[in-house]
């Protein structure tokens, strides 16, 4: 098969001994019909910031070292964490968190290889180094599946058949205050679909307004605003995130003797991401709304706790002067039916790990039926050029047009990743 | 039973009403004709990205035309395809000029070919979903006399448009996208000619 490799995309690695100019982003060649392959260094320059934030915690046996190995060199050339299993499989020890799906199962992994765990972050601080932002290790967490059949609404649903193959991370930390306040997240979305529908995304994504979030058992109620939020110019975003707090833990979890909690309802996390990419001219290229469900996340918010952080399992302890207390299986499950006193929020026994999670597809669109199909955008995904500049990255957008006027839209992918893990996850 | 299956024991009975009538007399072509033949479609529409399968519905058609010579009539005949899926209401219409052979004067047997415009629409009260484009056929049939003007035709045929863009309103879905029926149907036709 001819294989061309785009000139143009040389370009990142040819100046990457200067790394401050370095564009951040997938080097990417075209295989016959312009297929997108992301081609990263052979040897790595250093470490980005991402890179070794993990150390073993009094539950975890792997050392940092072993959780190390598992890295990717990035088209910056810099070292990233990336995708392992909660259990190494050669050490057999363990390391307590997990990163979601295995990418190396996806039909897009042969175009995308290793996802590099920050990347976009690592842009930024070539981009605006006034608006650093760096995230822990434990949210990155990864989804996707394969051969995904689309909903399609109306007359177009009875004659079209669209299917897609998705694969996705978003940093989604759900065991500390970091979401209270911080909007800006690193979202990494692949999708290619029978329809032509393309896109190779890497970008932070503001999820929400900074700053505060919306309760998630009062979605479209007022926002509970908590402070400052990290970096302090973090712009404004599409979206929400749904964050369970005290008053949802009041109205769902504890209940009164003879009711059943609801921790569906009271303590569930729904991230509702729109992110997009925009050429410099405005011009919108690209679009996804995904949302993140976390279920029995390992926090709520609680302005009265320590790092106005509180813990789910703490809850299966309490009892109200009113009598009111949680009543549930997950409960039961963390505490031995009531038999283990002073589980905490880290303890493998808690089923409160963040790790059963959904990621609703719901809709891709494209509108770049000009091109080019390779794009280069600031950390935020715009400002997109042809070119690259400093602190860009690489974007990939199918040159088609997908603003179809109805709605493609896809469904949820349900996945429990408990297996060896606990909070932090 | 299945859309396929059903167009084919809708073809053995007009087949075998056909030759039930057989007895009453060769047919009669002579000048010019009218004729109107309820019938089955079976559509389907093709693109990279359209579901397989066919639906059948209920179809019919009108034609007029005149024979001018022994073995040739010329013709034209419009076309109309109902189903409803789902709320959602599914139409075909075509208009064609048709060319008629007779092979033989003295046989039923008719074939044709047909050069016209197809439009297909798939709407409900969200939009219209279409695809229109000129379209090619071929067709034989079985023509019986019923009645000294009247002539009854058991028939088979097909078109396809050529490849077209699939619009939902105005905006395009898709290029490359043909729309095919096959259709069964009973014709009647009244001769004008002496």
């Amino acid at each position: 098969m001819l294989r061309l490799v785009l000139t143009s995309l040389r370009r990142p690695l040819l100046v990457v001994s200067s790394w401050l100019l370095v564009p951040v982003g997938l080097s990417l060649s075209a295989c016959g019909s312009d297929e997108y392959m992301a081609t990263h260094p052979s040897t790595a320059t250093g470490p980005s910031a991402a890179y070794g934030l993990w150390t073993p915690g009094p539950n975890d046996t792997c050392t940092k070292e072993v959780h190390d190995r598992y890295s990717t060199i990035g088209p910056d050339g810099k070292l990233y964490p990336t995708w392992h299993p909660p259990v190494d499989p050669q050490s057999g020890c363990s390391f307590g968190h997990e990163h979601g799906r295995d990418p190396s199962g996806s039909k897009l992994y042969h175009q995308v290889g290793a996802i590099p765990f920050g990347l976009a972050n690592e842009a930024l601080d070539t981009w605006d180094p006034t608006g650093i932002r760096h995230e822990d290790h434990f949210g990155h967490k990864i989804e996707w599946e394969n051969d995904v059949p689309m909903r399609i609404s109306g007359p177009a649903g009875t004659v079209l058949n669209i299917t897609c193959d998705v694969l996705t991370k978003l940093h989604q930390g759900t065991h500390s205050k970091d979401a209270f306040t911080n909007n800006l997240h690193e979202l990494v979305y692949h999708i290619r679909c029978n329809d032509g529908t393309e896109l190779h995304l890497t970008l932070l994504t503001a999820i929400g307004t900074p700053g505060e979030f919306q309760r998630s058992c009062d979605p479209d109620g007022p926002a509970v605003v908590v402070g400052a939020p990290t970096p302090a110019n973090s712009p404004d975003g599409g979206g929400r995130r749904l964050i369970p707090d005290r008053v949802c833990v009041d109205q769902y979890v504890l209940v009164p003797p003879g009711q059943r909690s609801q921790f569906n309802n009271g303590i569930h996390e729904s991230w509702q991401v729109s992110a997009g990419l925009r050429a410099d001219d405005g011009h919108g290229l690209a679009f996804v709304n995904p949302y993140f469900q976390v279920f029995d996340p390992s926090r709520f918010y609680d302005p009265a706790a320590t790092n106005v952080t509180g813990r789910t399992i703490d809850l299966c302890y309490e009892v109200e002067s009113n009598g009111d207390r949680a009543s549930s299986s997950s409960c039961d499950a963390s505490t031995g039916n009531g038999t283990v006193l002073g589980v905490t929020f880290d303890d493998p026994r808690s089923v409160f790990n963040g790790a059963h999670r959904v990621v609703d597809i719901n809709s891709t669109i494209i509108s770049n039926q000009d091109g080019p199909e390779v794009w280069y955008t600031d950390p935020f995904g715009r400002h997109g050029r042809p070119a690259p500049f400093p602190g860009s990255v690489l974007q990939f957008v199918a040159k088609v047009n997908t603003d179809y006027g109805f709605n493609v839209s896809g469904p949820g992918l349900d996945h429990d990743y408990s297996q060896g893990v606990h909070a932090p996850n | 039973m299945t859309s396929l299956q059903r167009v084919l024991y809708s073809t053995l009975i007009a087949c075998g009403l056909t030759h039930s009538l057989w007895a009453q007399g060769a047919p009669l072509r002579h000048g010019a004709w009218v004729g109107v033949s309820p019938s089955f479609g079976s559509p389907k529409v093709s693109c990279d990205f359209c579901q397989d399968g066919r639906e059948t519905g209920f179809a019919g058609m009108l034609d007029a035309g005149v024979v001018v010579a022994k073995r040739f009539g010329v013709g034209i005949e419009g076309g109309g395809w109902f189903h409803n899926v789902d709320n959602v209401g599914h139409r075909l219409w075509s208009l064609s000029l048709a060319g008629h052979y007779y092979p033989d004067p003295r046989s039923g047997l008719s074939l044709k070919v047909t050069v016209g415009y197809a439009t297909y629409t798939a709407s409900d009260s969200t939009g219209s979903l279409k695809a229109k484009a000129p379209a090619l056929g071929a067709g034989i049939g079985w023509e019986t006399r019923l009645a000294p003007h009247v002539l009854i035709q058991p028939y088979v045929d097909f078109f396809s448009t050529i490849p077209t863009t699939l619009r939902f309103e105005d905006q395009v879905v898709t290029g490359g996208t043909t729309v095919t029926q096959l259709r069964v149907g009973m014709g009647i036709r009244y001769y004008g000619g002496r």
